[in-house]
């Protein structure tokens, strides 16, 4: 597999927990969900691959979405995460602290070699 | 006619082509995705927006095909989220455990399903028993008085009404269908004896000794027993007895039909048999009335 393709999809999996922490701070718009993303540079292939993470991110619970007609804007919808959402980025979190840890031990060179304390090797 | 971004002709190109690649797409979801990216275009792009923006806008989306792809079945599977991807990891090997755990126990459930299906499908459909054409009144005082008359097609034969004595009826009964069915006595509820003339009294006999009876037989030389067995194709005398109760002058009762309980294998039923006559007890009272 070319290191682009890792990348790729490395990006894909993670940019739905990304989603959420974005709207755990406050509801947002697709465009302005878009700017937020794309701004972290390399986090987003393309803008358009959001909205379908976004309904499915709505379909398992963790996401609603409402129109919302403020005065002097277009009628927009906007998406806010739910408390199904928020145990779901809370869990993710734990599980990516570990998760990159490991990585980065791995691509660090930070595994002891084979036949030292196991307490030292990687989970 | 206000002009937007959506009127742009690189828009309406781009749209044109995103409607193509959704067809593939289940219909309320292809029309949710193209109503997000047209609001998305007509936040990103100005109403005067030249090609320049245009284009790239548009290529900043992705291609229709893309999108596309990610509403459909693969780009769920490929762009999970955290909790639906160990899901769909983790799906074939439970099924695969489950396929390994509950083997053996699937396979005799289906065997053992498949035989009580058979086995209802055995007991439960056969054939029920069938009046055969022999028939007579039981005790001689009634039918060496019987009258048969026909009316409507209906066959009836009447015997004055014996207030306080038993009367009653033999028939002959086959058994059509390919397993034994047990006489058990009569169905409570249904027309016998209901529609009898000794409505608490009746009793129901199967002839003995276990032997087929050819038309009719002799009647008055064999005895009666309860439950009564009748193997598959065989004929059993039926004897139904009653002590009359009528005491009014003038009564009459008549019954067309048999019911009876009858046991197939494991399985009760109740088989009404239809006598081909009606049998009716009329006129004065005779006898004693208690």
């Amino acid at each position: 597999m070319a290191p682009d393709n890792g990348l790729t999809e490395l990006r894909r999996g993670v940019l739905g927990p990304c989603v959420l922490a974005l709207l755990e701070l406050k509801p947002r718009f697709g465009l302005e969900l878009v700017r937020e993303l794309a701004a972290a540079h390399g986090l987003l292939t393309s803008d358009g691959t959001v909205y379908p993470l976004l309904n499915r991110l709505r379909d398992a619970g963790f996401v609603t979405s409402e129109w919302q007609d403020n005065e002097g804007e277009r009628a927009r919808r906007y998406y806010s995460i739910t408390e199904a959402g928020r145990q779901n980025l809370a869990a993710f979190r734990g599980e990516w602290d570990q998760f990159s840890a490991t990585v980065a031990g791995v691509l660090n060179h930070a595994c002891p070699p084979r036949g030292d304390d196991e307490k030292g090797r990687l989970p | 006619m206000t002009r937007t971004s959506l009127d742009h002709e690189m828009v309406r190109a781009y749209l044109a082509r995103l409607d193509a690649a959704l067809r593939a797409v289940p219909a309320a979801q292809a029309r949710e995705l193209r109503e997000q990216i047209c609001a998305h275009l007509d936040d990103a792009l100005p109403a005067d927006a030249d090609e320049d923006q245009v284009a790239a806008v548009l290529t900043r989306l992705g291609s229709p095909a893309e999108l596309a792809a990610e509403a459909g079945p693969a780009g769920a599977a490929s762009q999970a989220t955290p909790a639906r991807a160990i899901a769909i990891v983790s799906l074939p090997r439970r099924l695969a455990r489950v396929r390994r755990r509950t083997w053996g126990v699937l396979g005799v459930i289906a065997v053992l399903a498949g035989i009580a299906t058979g086995y209802l499908v055995y007991y439960l459909t056969p054939d029920s028993l069938g009046f055969e054409g022999a028939s007579g009144w039981w005790y001689p005082e009634d039918y060496s008085r019987a009258v048969t008359t026909t009316a409507d097609g209906v066959i009836q034969t009447t015997v004055p009404l014996r207030s306080g004595q038993r009367q009653g009826y033999f028939v002959a009964i086959h058994n059509p269908a390919g397993v034994t069915q047990t006489i058990l006595g009569p169905a409570y509820g249904a027309s016998v004896p209901l529609d009898s003339p000794g409505s608490a009294v009746v009793q129901v006999g199967v002839s003995v000794p276990n032997q087929n009876i050819e038309n009719g037989g002799s009647s008055r030389s064999i005895g009666f027993t309860l439950p009564g067995v009748i193997p598959p194709g065989q004929i059993r005398l039926v004897r139904v007895l009653w002590t009359s109760d009528i005491c009014s002058s003038g009564g009459t009762s008549s019954i067309d039909t048999l019911a009876l309980r009858v046991r197939v294998g494991w399985f009760t039923r109740t088989e009404v048999i239809a006598l081909g006559r009606a049998w009716a007890v009329t006129g004065s009272s005779h006898g004693s009335c208690t």
